[in-house]
């Protein structure tokens, strides 16, 4: 039973050894095996054996051979009578000065022409010195909500907006609320730590937008993320909370899909292009809602 | 006594055999990638407060792509990738933009299905979350433009870009526009300025550029409204309002822009800065 065991043992070794053989060994050998592989070919059960070949006899020409006819040139046989000479030119031979030339009026091989192209001034020089510090995370020891409410509606639009374009106004496409605006936001609780009050009820937080990206088609929604709340103290030192709200609207992809699936039928596969133009909602942080964002020390 | 024997040979069978295969990837790269990646990954992770599990793979498959699988939650580096890769932005640049694109796929089977309704769209949002994620890690998100600019097709209209993707230049320019916005710093101290590939970007896009620093212009000059707008209503509700504090559904007023020129715009701003010095 034991020696069994191990039979089976170092047979299954040897299996698991087969793909580290295969991947050995060079890729054109395996190639070459699988193409021969790819020739053999094997005898079916029922078929009749063929009767073996006659050895060919040497010098026969095959059956299948296709000659071309050789056609003899009559007039070039007559010329052969005819003492004739080639022609040879006897001038002087033109001199090669080209590579020359060339190496005297082209640049070496690292002095081409570098123009180097500037990038467009940045417009918000307030920020263009002020280098974004890496987010460093760190393990809080009290972590406190902060419920809040904006002041005002705010919901993503896209509108088209006057650009002064060289001689022309042009008209460019925007989503709105702009990155960087500042979305004011009102504390619905107070924030204890220690049991002193840090946040009282009804403090000012404000809020950046972080990144607005408008609705589409197929019933796509708008999505606007808030981020970088902030809240500034008596002392007027600024405090940081920790959190982003992300909003999105309504999607209606799912329904399109359904809607599809149930009218293909009726209007023949019509249904796909006509219901994929509509938009999903727009993106909204809303008064009605409270959003919740972390203080944490 | 016989399987003690046998289970020895097989062991060192077994050791022995693999050290024959020769061609076989254990190659030191394979390993110093695959810890540069999981590195790389986890860093971007962690700064941003990602609290999701995803798994990083070094794979030595020549394609030339690094994909997102959604079921597996993994994703997966391709070494083709790697031939045009030259520095860690770059690198990370690759991995942001997937595990932008991750955590959308992540959100819902309602975003999903948006997702594949409309994936133009959810390309440039994963485009531009990828620069913020590299911000919060501490890499140049200039890398980005870099390594798409090397990585990038551009199909046709007519192509595979009608209605499922963008050309490549069309998501260059988007993730410009939106460093130019948000992060102006690394575009006014540009690394990257004089390297081949970026001075290539800068030449083939010269009309986009100006149009997006004449379109941020126009933002700068909205911004200061707004934002004053916010400042002022510091004032009107003070701490001890708060029982007045109950604005349903009040819209941010946004005017009619379509009237708005520069000039008017910049005229308006003076306006109000000689108002509220």
């Amino acid at each position: 039973m034991k020696k069994i065991l191990c039979y089976l043992l170092l047979l299954f070794v040897f299996f698991m050894q087969m793909p580290v053989w295969a991947a050995s060994s060079p890729q054109k050998k395996s190639y070459q095996r699988a193409k021969t592989a790819y020739k053999k070919t094997y005898p079916k059960k029922n078929t009749p054996k063929k009767a073996p070949a006659k050895p060919k006899e040497e010098n026969q020409p095959k059956e299948d051979d296709f000659q071309i006819p050789l056609i003899e040139d009559t007039a070039a046989e007559a010329l052969l009578d005819r003492d004739l000479e080639k022609n040879s030119y006897n001038g002087p031979e033109p001199e090669d000065d080209s590579s020359d030339l060339l190496l005297k009026t082209s640049a070496s091989k690292y002095d081409y022409n570098k123009t180097q192209e500037e990038d467009e001034p940045v417009v918000d020089a307030r920020r263009a010195d002020v280098k974004p510090a890496a987010k460093r995370v760190k393990i809080p020891k009290n972590v406190s909500v902060v419920y809040l409410k904006p002041v005002k509606k705010v919901s993503t639009r896209c509108k088209r907006v006057k650009v002064d374009v060289g001689e022309k106004n042009q008209k460019f496409s925007m989503p709105f609320p702009l990155i960087g605006q500042t979305v004011h936001f009102k504390v619905l609780n107070n924030v204890e730590e220690n049991g002193n009050i840090v946040i009282p009820k009804g403090a000012d937080v404000y809020a950046t937008v972080g990144e607005v990206s408008p609705r589409a088609m197929g019933g796509v929604p708008a999505e606007m993320t808030l981020e970088k709340f902030y809240f500034k103290d008596k002392n007027g030192n600024i405090i940081e909370l920790d959190g982003e709200i992300s909003s999105s609207g309504y999607t209606l992809a799912v329904w399109i899909g359904l809607v599809e699936l149930a009218t293909t039928p009726f209007l023949i596969g019509f249904a796909a292009p006509l219901l994929r133009v509509l938009p999903g909602g727009q993106a909204i942080v809303t008064p009605r809602k409270t959003y919740a964002v972390y203080y944490k020390t | 006594m016989y399987l003690r024997f046998f289970i020895i040979i097989a062991l060192f069978l077994s050791v022995g055999l693999i050290s024959f295969g020769a061609d076989v990837p254990l190659a030191c790269d394979v390993d110093v990638m695959q810890k540069k990646l999981l590195e790389t990954g986890f860093r971007l992770l962690n700064s941003n407060d990602i609290q999701k599990h995803v798994f990083f793979y070094y794979d030595i498959s020549d394609k030339i792509q690094v994909q997102q699988y959604f079921y597996t939650k993994k994703i997966v580096f391709y070494q083709g990738a790697m031939k045009f890769i030259e520095n860690d932005d770059e690198f990370a640049a690759l991995i942001a933009r997937e595990l932008a694109y991750s955590m959308d796929m992540r959100f819902g089977i309602f975003r999903r299905t948006s997702m594949s309704y409309n994936p133009r769209k959810y390309e440039l949002k994963a485009d531009r979350r990828a620069v913020d994620y590299l911000v919060n890690a501490g890499y140049n998100p200039v890398g980005l433009i870099t390594v798409y600019n090397k990585l990038l097709a551009e199909p046709s209209a007519f192509g595979e870009s009608f209605f499922v993707k963008h050309k490549g230049s069309e998501r260059i320019m988007s993730i410009y526009d939106y460093i130019y916005q948000k992060y102006p710093y690394f575009i006014a101290h540009n690394e990257y300025l004089r390297t081949p590939v970026y001075q290539n970007f800068l030449k083939t896009s010269k009309k986009e550029r100006k149009k997006s620093r004449l379109l941020q212009q126009t933002r700068l000059e909205l911004l200061r409204k707004y934002n004053s707008d916010v400042e002022k209503s510091k004032n009107e509700y003070s701490i001890s309002d708060f029982s007045m504090y109950n604005m349903y559904n009040q819209d941010y007023d946004y005017g009619d822009y379509e009237s708005y020129g520069l000039e008017e715009l910049e005229n308006f701003v003076n306006l109000l800065e000689e108002e509220n010095p």
